[in-house]
C-alpha cells in the first residue's frame, strides 16, 4: 500500500468521507489488512451518527469493519453486545453515549464490526490519550462529515479524505468540490494560548478582544446572524464561531467596512459549509479564516461508482483531482 | 426523608459545600447524593469521630503519598451496584458485567493493601481475592476480561478450531458452538460469583463512605472548618461563618466577620437595620445544622450543636410564588409546618427570617408575637429575625449595625459593609433599630423619597 508510510508517521488518523458512499469504509478496511501483518497495534472507532447500523440516507446497510486479533476497538454497549467476534474488555465508561456506555476492547479472533464510538470531540480526545496505555501505535477514527456530529475528526494527526462520484457525477464539479474542501483543511491554525478554552465553548459566537479575552457575543449561533448583526463586532474584529458557519456570515463580513482586519476562527473544516463562492469572495476581500485544529492531509481516496450505479473513468478522476489538489490520489479498488 | 441531594438545591450554601467536595468516584458521589440526614446521636457520633480520624489522617503530612495513592485507586471504583444486584437474582452476567466485578475486586485490593500499608484502621474491607481468582484465569491481575479458553478445553479447542475453519459456514457453525459454551461458562462464573455478592456490596458501599470522609476531611482543611462537639443543651458558636460568602469576599480582598451566638432551646429574637446580615446568619445556621447532621465538620471556630429531628425554615427566598401562592401563603404554610412538628414533639430548630412581613404591620406584629409566644411554650431552639418592635422573647439579640462613622463619611452601597458590625449584642429593650430610612439613602434611593420619608417619620 503507498500511503502506509506516510501513515505511521502519525499517532492517530481520521478517515473522512466527502459524501456517502464515498468508499470510506473499503479505505478503512484497506489500512486495517494493509497493517495486518505489521507489528503495530491499532486502535479504532467511529464518529459517525449514533446508532447508524442503517445508512441515514439510502437506508442500506452500514457496512461493517473487518478487525483482526489484538486490534483494539472502542464501541457503545449496544454496538457491543451484537459483535460477532470475541474480544477482550479492557475498559467501560461511566459517562453514557446514547447507545450506552463505551468499551474499549481487544479483538480476540478476527472478524466484522459494526461500532459506534464517542459523541462527542473532548471524550474523542480523551481516549485516543488513554489508548496509549494499551500501546497503540494508530488510532483510526471512522470519520464523518456532517451537520449532525458533535464530534470532530479533526483531533487526530492526520487525515485521509475520501471522496467520488457519490459527491458529484461529472468529474470537474467533483474535483471542484474536492479542491475547495481541501482547502479549508488546509486554514491556518490560529496560534493563541485560548485554543483549549475555545474548544471547550459548545455554542454562541464569541469576540477576542486586543488583551486577549473571550466574550461571549450572546448570539446563538452564526446562522441566526440577521438579527443579531449590531453585536458582531462589539469586543472588536476577532470572531470566534463555535458551531459551524454557512455562506451567510462569510457573505455578511465580506460587505463590511472592516473585512480586511476581520478574523474568522472555527473549532475546524469540519464545521464549514460554505459554497465556493461566498468563500473565494470573502478571501479576495481580505477576510481570514482560521481553525483551532488541523490534521494533515495524507491523501484522496476515490470511489467513481455512484451508489445509484454510475462510474466515472477512475484513471481521470485520479489526474484531474491530482492537478487541482497536488496531493497523492489514489482509488482502493484500483490498487490490487 | 429526603435525600442530600433534595437538600443541595434547596439550603442556601449547600450546593457550594458539594462543589467544593473532591470526590473521586462514582460511587462515593451516589452514596453521598443518596443519604438522608443524620438524626439519631449515637449514628452522628460514629460519623463525626471517623471524620475526625481521617482529617488527623489527611492532615499528616507522611501520609500525603498514601492519600493521593488511595484517592487515585478509589477514583477507578465505579458504581457496580447494578451488576451485582444482576448476580443477587441469579441473572447470568455478561462480560461487561464480569469485566467490571472483576475491576472492582482488584481495585478493592488495592485499597486494602494500601490500607495495610498504611497502619488506617477505620476502613474494614473483605478480601475478595477469591473473586479475583474466579475471573482471572490467566493470573494476570490486569482489569481486563472475556470468556478465556483457559475456562474450557472444548472451548480452546474449538476456537482454533474455528480460526482454522475453511469455509465461512464451516466458521459460522463453529462460531455457534463457542457461544453455546461461554454461556455455559458465564452462567457457572455468575452462580460462583453469587455466593460473594455480599462482601462486594459490603466493600463497595465501604468504599464509598471511605471516598466519601476523605472528600469531608479535605474540605474541612480547604474551608477552614471545625469539628463540631454535642451537646444536649444549647447550641453555641464561636466564629460561626458562611464559606460561601467568606470564599467571594477574599476574592475581593475582604474580610468575612465571623459571628457568635448561642441557640438555647426556646426562641431567640434577632433585630438589626436592614442589610446587617440577620438572613445571612439564619441561612449560615441553618447550612451549619444541615453540615452537622450530614456528618461534616462546621463552617466555625468552635461549635457545640444540640442535633435535632428537622431543621425547618421559612426564610422567604424559594419559588413557590411560581406555585401560585403569594409570600405571605407560603409563609404561613412554612410556619405551619414548623408548628405542628413543634406540637407533635418532634424535635426541631426552626429559623425564621422576618415573620409576617408582607402583611399590614398591625396584624403582622400580632401574628410574629403569637409565633414567638407558641414556639416559647413548646421550648423550640429557634432565631426569629424581625423589624417589629415590641415582640415579647425571652432572648433578644441585636445586630450592632452600622457603627464609628465620623461626620463627613460617605458610605454608599460599595462601602457599607465595611462600616457594618455584624456582631450580636444582647438587648432588653422592645424597640427594634429604626434606620430603614438611613439605609435606604446610603443606597442612593431618591432624594425626595427620603426627605418625604423623613418628614412623615417625624410627625409620628
Amino acid at each position: 500500500m503507498p500511503f502506509l508510510k506516510e501513515i505511521l508517521k502519525y499517532k492517530s488518523l481520521a478517515i473522512i468521507g466527502t459524501e456517502k458512499n464515498t468508499g470510506k469504509t473499503e479505505c478503512l478496511n484497506h489500512i486495517i489488512q494493509a497493517l495486518k501483518h505489521s507489528n503495530k497495534t491499532i486502535a479504532i472507532t467511529s464518529i459517525g451518527l449514533d446508532g447508524e447500523s442503517l445508512d441515514q440516507v439510502t437506508e442500506t446497510p452500514k457496512p461493517e469493519i473487518e478487525i483482526y486479533q489484538n486490534t483494539i476497538f472502542l464501541s457503545s454497549e449496544k454496538h457491543f453486545s451484537q459483535k460477532q467476534i470475541t474480544a477482550e474488555i479492557l475498559n467501560v465508561s461511566e459517562k453514557q453515549t446514547a447507545l450506552g456506555r463505551l468499551v474499549t476492547a481487544r479483538a480476540i479472533d478476527t472478524g466484522k464490526l459494526i461500532f459506534s464510538g464517542p459523541p462527542d470531540t473532548k471524550w474523542l480526545k480523551e481516549e485516543i490519550q488513554n489508548s496509549q496505555k494499551y500501546g497503540v501505535d494508530l488510532f483510526l477514527v471512522d470519520g464523518a462529515l456532517s451537520r449532525k456530529s458533535t464530534a470532530s475528526p479533526s483531533v487526530t494527526e492526520s487525515m485521509i479524505l475520501t471522496t467520488g462520484a457519490a459527491l458529484s457525477a461529472n468529474i470537474p464539479n467533483l474535483v471542484k468540490k474536492t479542491k475547495l474542501l481541501t482547502e479549508l483543511i488546509k486554514l491556518p491554525i490560529f496560534e493563541s494560548n485560548l485554543i483549549d478554552e475555545l474548544l471547550q465553548i459548545e455554542n454562541g459566537v464569541w469576540a477576542i478582544d486586543s488583551e486577549n479575552i473571550i466574550h461571549n457575543l450572546e448570539i446563538q449561533s452564526s446562522l441566526l446572524l440577521n438579527k443579531t448583526k449590531d453585536k458582531l463586532y462589539s469586543k472588536g474584529n476577532i470572531i470566534f464561531a463555535s458551531g459551524i458557519i454557512t455562506d451567510n456570515i462569510l457573505d455578511f463580513m465580506r460587505i463590511q467596512k472592516n473585512i480586511k482586519e476581520t478574523v474568522l476562527i472555527v473549532k475546524d473544516f469540519t464545521k464549514i459549509f460554505v459554497s465556493q463562492e461566498s468563500y473565494k469572495s470573502f478571501v479576495k476581500a481580505g477576510g481570514k479564516i482560521f481553525v483551532l485544529l488541523k490534521p494533515k492531509l495524507i491523501s484522496i481516496c476515490v470511489n467513481p461508482l455512484s451508489p445509484n450505479g454510475f462510474v466515472l473513468d477512475s484513471k481521470k478522476l485520479r489526474e484531474e483531482l491530482y492537478k487541482a489538489v497536488k496531493l497523492p490520489v489514489y482509488d482502493i479498488k484500483a490498487l490490487d | 426523608m429526603k435525600s442530600f441531594r433534595k437538600y443541595i438545591s434547596e439550603i442556601s450554601g449547600l450546593r457550594f459545600i458539594y462543589e467544593n467536595l473532591e470526590l473521586n468516584s462514582s460511587a462515593g458521589r451516589k452514596r453521598l447524593l443518596n443519604c438522608q440526614l443524620l438524626t439519631k446521636e449515637f449514628e452522628l457520633k460514629v460519623n463525626i469521630q471517623s471524620l475526625s480520624e481521617t482529617y488527623e489522617f489527611v492532615k499528616t503530612k507522611k501520609n500525603k503519598e498514601f492519600v493521593s495513592n488511595i484517592c487515585r485507586t478509589l477514583s477507578q471504583i465505579n458504581d457496580i451496584s447494578a451488576s451485582i444486584s444482576n448476580i443477587q437474582f441469579n441473572r447470568v452476567s455478561d462480560d461487561i458485567e464480569l469485566f467490571e466485578i472483576k475491576k472492582f475486586c482488584i481495585n478493592s485490593q488495592r485499597v486494602l493493601d494500601l490500607i495495610k500499608k498504611s497502619g488506617f484502621s477505620l476502613i474494614l474491607l473483605h478480601d475478595l481475592s477469591e473473586v479475583i481468582e474466579i475471573l482471572d484465569p490467566q493470573n494476570t491481575k490486569i482489569p481486563a476480561f472475556y470468556i478465556y479458553s483457559d475456562y474450557s478445553p472444548e472451548l480452546s479447542d474449538l476456537r482454533k478450531q474455528k480460526d482454522n475453519a475453511k469455509t465461512v459456514e464451516q466458521a459460522e457453525e463453529l462460531r455457534l458452538k463457542c457461544l453455546e459454551i461461554e454461556d455455559k461458562i458465564r452462567k457457572e462464573l455468575s452462580k460462583k460469583i453469587a455466593k460473594y455478592v455480599n462482601k462486594l456490596e459490603y466493600n463497595l458501599n465501604r468504599l464509598a463512605d471511605f471516598d466519601i470522609l476523605i472528600a469531608k476531611a479535605k474540605i474541612a482543611l480547604k474551608l477552614s472548618l471545625t469539628e463540631p462537639k454535642f451537646t444536649q443543651e444549647i447550641t453555641f458558636y464561636h466564629g460561626l461563618f458562611n464559606p460561601q460568602i467568606k470564599s467571594i469576599l477574599e476574592n475581593q480582598n475582604k474580610v468575612f466577620q465571623a459571628i457568635d451566638i448561642e441557640i438555647p432551646t426556646f426562641p431567640t429574637l434577632i433585630t438589626g437595620a436592614n442589610m446587617s446580615g440577620k438572613s445571612v446568619l439564619l441561612k449560615t445556621v441553618a447550612l451549619s445544622q444541615f453540615m452537622f447532621q450530614f456528618g461534616f465538620f462546621v463552617p466555625a471556630q468552635k461549635a457545640e450543636i444540640l442535633p435535632v429531628e428537622e431543621i425547618l425554615l421559612s426564610i422567604g427566598d424559594n419559588q413557590d410564588e411560581l406555585n401560585g401562592l403569594s409570600s405571605f401563603a407560603v409563609e404561613i404554610l412554612n410556619i405551619n409546618k414548623i408548628i405542628s412538628k413543634a406540637k407533635s414533639s418532634t424535635k426541631i430548630l426552626a429559623l425564621i427570617d422576618e415573620p409576617a412581613r408582607t402583611t399590614n404591620p398591625d396584624e403582622g406584629k400580632a401574628i410574629a408575637n403569637a409565633i414567638v409566644e407558641i414556639l416559647s411554650k413548646l421550648e423550640v431552639s429557634s432565631l426569629i429575625c424581625t423589624h417589629y418592635s415590641g415582640i415579647n422573647a425571652r432572648k433578644k439579640l441585636r445586630v450592632k449595625g452600622l457603627q464609628n462613622i465620623s461626620e463627613n463619611e460617605n458610605i454608599n452601597i460599595e462601602n457599607i459593609n465595611d462600616f457594618m458590625d455584624y456582631s450580636l449584642v444582647s438587648v432588653e429593650d422592645e424597640k427594634a433599630p429604626a434606620e430603614a430610612i438611613r439605609i435606604a439613602e446610603i443606597l442612593g434611593a431618591d432624594k425626595e423619597l427620603i426627605e418625604k420619608a423623613r418628614k412623615k417619620i417625624n410627625k409620628i
